[in-house]
């Protein structure tokens, strides 16, 4: 017989734990190469116009189903992004505005959607935009370890941990696959440009798998984790390290890191001091932003950096 | 939405604005937001009206600046911090025993995380080499994350009124009390003020940094209080507009008027104009929908005012560019053409 | 029997280019031919469209009318014989990248763009960083391959951009201000390097902002102020007359041409 209390983990926070560790190594994977073009606020931009996109599919086809979430998304994302450019185009009016202008907007047309069709639905509200729902994701877990060799007893797993995972692995594969290409798009699209790499598919490509990445954590584990996520571990990452490999690297393991720690003291952590469990999505976002603070106190290498001349904020 | 029951917006008019006199419909919709639109909603309702217009011209105004330094994320930061004050303050007021929600008090513990999340950005964009927006990006999705936290932890507080507490991330103008919309009247006035007070001295700043410090201009104070005027128009607009999209309501007007115009005094009249039109409109129409929140609807209207200007704006619009870009190109073709040059035969090596 | 016109054999030939930023012109009705093996500055002031000329040459921006031709060809069809320098302030020397990393995306082929250099430990591969630390010993920074960027100095960021394009092995450098932030010794050293190379026969076309090393140490010039002021012979193009009027207030009126 297993352990009651094992038992109790693997059918309560097992599932959980998997999805916000997945999704969390996967944003800050995908957002590490944001972080690197000077872009972090495009993320946090593609997170909330994805919003209005979720909730029209959701209108649409009445079901929570990851196929048409993901279209509807990635038409929203498309339009925020070609917005975005054609405002800093034509409009003449800076990267900062531009980009905060359209993704409120985009996020205030989702939640005026949501809260106008509210009373109709209870499968899809705002507090489970914010923080998704962890708490839904329990597994029948086997009683027995006879049971963990049956392959029927992983039957009954929630779906959303496993296409995490999946997209976890696709991710890692296809950054590992296009990894010089990444890097010298990144570091200099005017030259890779030049030598005929096509910098622009290769950030559309890039883009359309963070909203992927996106969509998918938004289902589980909610929008701040999204967001926070995409850019607080590889902003920390690229504090400790000059090498792209070990800073992406280093990326996804801060990032998975902030995702399990994070889980175990929204659920573990803060019975023991305030008698009840707290939002876990909030305390990822929480902790990943605490890892950047430490880092940044802790290291004064970047002090003495030149710094290129940029259109900044 | 046309054909709304009237009943239930008779129920509505009354929710929307408590306290106010239930002013039951009669005829559309349409109908009934004639009379808001035109300030015949009841006294209540006029009163988080007019606070609402006046937190949208010193939002246009005080946006404007903010956007001529560069620094229109900035507001964002702010507003998304402030739900751990808020929280927070929440909290404390609890802990000490008190029932009653005091807006004050949450609006000053907002003030206070917003504060620190604006010294977190300077001194990360300063002392590391992480760019400013990095540095915007990071404060505000992790310090939102630790607000959320906070706000769940008030979940388990007992007895006290939690009410509208929620309502301040998406915004509401439904449960704003007489009291709480004089509140946002008086910041935004006091917003608007300080900006019209230091006119000459942000226009100064703004435009030529170099410039205002070879004069002598304390510009690092002058960021400051800039800083400060941004977090006092986001605190006015929490309750009326909600903390993630406040922003926006910064942002959309001062963008619409640089569509228009280049110069500084036009621009901040033009986004004054604008923010107050988006906040008359939104908040209005809010009063008379079911289910609609206000915030959302007024960032709705500034926005779609700031996409038609894009579109038909003399110098800047997208329209009068296109147009432009026609003539030059059929100007250069013909230019081209008139060398007589023959085309060079291509593959040859 | 088929003569073959110059423009056939030009390592660059503009026809008409006219390009502009919303409708606004930046570049008039620009033609010109680069010499073979020679040395050519584009010079000319604050926006006159010296950048804008070779971006639009290689096709990253649109023209309005008109066509450039390398060797014949339109950019796509000779982009591996042509090796292009960005302006250094376009690139975020932050970047965590090593010196030698950046000299391999020159001298990378076709498939090296895939997988990074751990997976691939092939002969080939091998090779081509081989080459890249020799482009990179060649300009003086062997002993910096390994360094991040950003501990570079100004002039050796600049060198390590030269090398990456050195290793290309092209016919024909299109340089954008190659000069900027280097110290004179440096600068000394990079045109002899380059001209070594127009001796061998390769064409150099470099946006150059100062009038006196244009003058002296290039071949050919293009006066650019919107459209093309002069061409021809550097000395001669940089006249003081032709300058006066390049530079001059308000010369940059393409608008009244169109």
């Amino acid at each position: 017989m297993m352990p009651p209390e094992l038992h109790e983990f693997l059918t309560l926070d097992l599932m959980p734990l998997v999805a916000v560790t997945a999704s969390a190594a996967t944003l800050a994977l995908l957002g590490s190469f944001l972080v690197l073009r000077r872009q972090a606020m495009l993320g946090d931009a593609m997170a909330h116009s994805v919003l209005p996109g979720l909730v029209a599919a959701f209108l649409v086809t009445g079901s929570r189903d990851a196929g048409p979430m993901f279209l509807g998304a990635t038409a929203a994302a498309a339009l925020s992004g070609l917005t975005i450019a054609a405002i800093i185009r034509h409009g003449r009016v800076e990267r900062s505005a531009a980009i905060g202008l359209v993704y409120t907007t985009m996020f205030a047309l989702g939640v005026l959607l949501l809260e106008l069709n509210g009373g109709a639905n209870v499968d899809l509200d705002v507090d489970c935009v914010l923080s998704g729902q962890l708490e839904l994701m329990f597994w029948n877990a086997p009683t027995t370890w006879a049971e963990v060799l049956d392959a029927s007893s992983f039957a009954g797993m929630p779906p959303q941990p496993l296409r995490l995972v999946g997209l976890l692995i696709a991710s890692a594969a296809a950054v590992v696959l296009a990894w010089p290409l990444l890097r010298a798009v990144t570091f200099d699209a005017a030259f890779a440009r030049s030598r005929g790499l096509l910098p622009a598919a290769t950030s559309a490509g890039l883009m359309a798998l963070t909203t992927l990445a996106i969509v998918l954590s938004f289902d589980a584990v909610g929008s701040i984790l999204a967001i926070a996520l995409l850019t607080c571990p590889p902003a920390t990452a690229r504090l400790l390290t000059d090498r792209m490999g070990p800073y992406v690297m280093l990326s996804v393991g801060l990032g998975g890191a902030a995702g399990l720690l994070g889980y175990g003291l929204a659920t573990r952590g803060a019975p023991l001091l305030l008698g009840a469990s707290v939002d876990a999505s909030g305390a990822v976002a929480a902790l990943s932003g605490l890892g950047l603070i430490v880092a940044a106190v802790g290291s004064r290498r970047g002090r003495s950096r030149p710094r290129a001349p940029r259109p900044g904020l | 939405m046309l054909d709304v029951p009237t009943a239930s917006l008779a129920s509505l008019a009354s929710a929307s604005v408590s306290g106010a006199t239930a002013t039951p419909a009669e005829g559309g919709l349409l109908e009934a937001w004639a009379r808001v639109l035109s300030f015949q909603g009841g006294y209540n309702t006029n009163v988080v009206l007019f606070g609402t217009i006046l937190l949208g011209i010193s939002a246009g105004a005080v946006g404007s600046f903010a956007m001529l330094k560069g620094r229109a994320l900035v507001a964002d930061a702010i507003s998304h911090a402030s739900l751990v004050g808020v929280a927070l303050a929440f909290l404390l007021h609890s802990a000490l025993g008190q029932q009653e929600r005091s807006m004050p008090l949450l609006m000053l513990g907002a003030a206070a995380s917003g504060a620190c999340a604006v010294v977190a950005i300077e001194w990360i964009s300063k002392h590391t080499r992480l760019s400013p927006e990095t540095a915007v990006a990071t404060v505000s999705s992790s310090s939102f994350g630790a607000g959320i936290v906070a706000l769940s932890a008030t979940r388990r507080v007992d007895g006290a009124d939690r009410a509208g507490l929620d309502e301040l991330i998406f915004g509401s103008t439904a449960s704003m009390t007489r009291a709480d919309a004089l509140l946002m009247a008086v910041l935004a006035a006091a917003a608007l003020g300080a900006t019209l007070a230091l006119y000459r001295i942000l226009t100064a700043v703004a435009f030529n940094e170099r410039f205002a410090r070879s004069k002598g201009l304390p510009v690092r104070l002058l960021d400051a209080i800039l800083a400060a005027l941004v977090g006092a128009v986001a605190m006015a607009g929490l309750q009326a507009v909600g903390m993630l999209l406040v922003a926006a309501l910064l942002v959309a007007p001062a963008a619409t008027a640089r569509l228009w115009t280049t110069r500084v005094a036009p621009m901040v009249l033009v986004a004054a104009a604008a923010g107050a039109g988006a906040a008359w409109v939104g908040a209005s129409f809010s009063a008379v929908t079911p289910g609609a929140p206000a915030g959302p609807l007024i960032i709705v209207s500034a926005a779609s005012t700031f996409m038609l200007s894009l579109l038909i704006a003399p110098e800047r619009g997208l329209l009068s560019g296109w147009l432009r870009h026609r003539r030059i190109a059929a100007a250069a073709r013909r230019v081209a053409a008139s060398e007589g040059q023959p085309r060079p035969r291509g593959g040859a090596s | 029997m088929i003569l073959r016109s110059s423009e056939d054999r030009a390592p660059l030939a503009l026809r008409s280019l006219s390009v502009a930023y919303r409708g606004v012109p930046a570049l008039w009705d620009v033609s010109w031919e680069a010499r073979a093996g020679s040395m050519t500055a584009i010079v000319g002031p604050n926006g006159a469209g010296k950048s804008t000329l070779l971006n639009a040459a290689m096709g990253a921006l649109r023209p309005l009318a008109g066509e450039a031709f390398f060797w014949g060809q339109p950019f796509a069809e000779a982009r591996s014989r042509v090796a292009y320098v960005p302006q250094r302030e376009s690139v975020d020397w932050d970047f965590p990248v090593t010196a030698l990393e950046v000299v391999e995306m020159g001298s990378a082929r076709r498939l090296d763009w895939l997988l990074p250099a751990w997976v691939r430990r092939g002969a080939a591969n091998r090779g081509h960083r081989r080459e890249a630390r020799g482009c990179l010993e060649e300009l003086g920074l062997g002993a910096f391959a390994d360094r991040p960027i950003g501990q570079l100095s100004g002039g050796q960021q600049q060198r390590v951009f030269l090398a990456r394009a050195l290793a290309q092995q092209a016919d024909l450098l299109l340089l954008d201000e190659p000069f900027a932030g280097v110290d004179s010794e440096t600068e000394d050293a990079l045109f002899q390097r380059l001209r070594r190379l127009c001796s061998e026969g390769t064409t150099v076309v470099a946006v150059h902002h100062d009038l006196e090393t244009a003058r002296s140490r290039f071949d050919d010039a293009v006066l650019l102020s919107g459209s093309v002021v002069a061409t021809g012979p550097a000395t001669e193009v940089l006249s003081e007359e032709n300058v006066r009027r390049a530079f001059a207030p308000g010369s940059r009126s393409p608008r009244q041409l169109a």
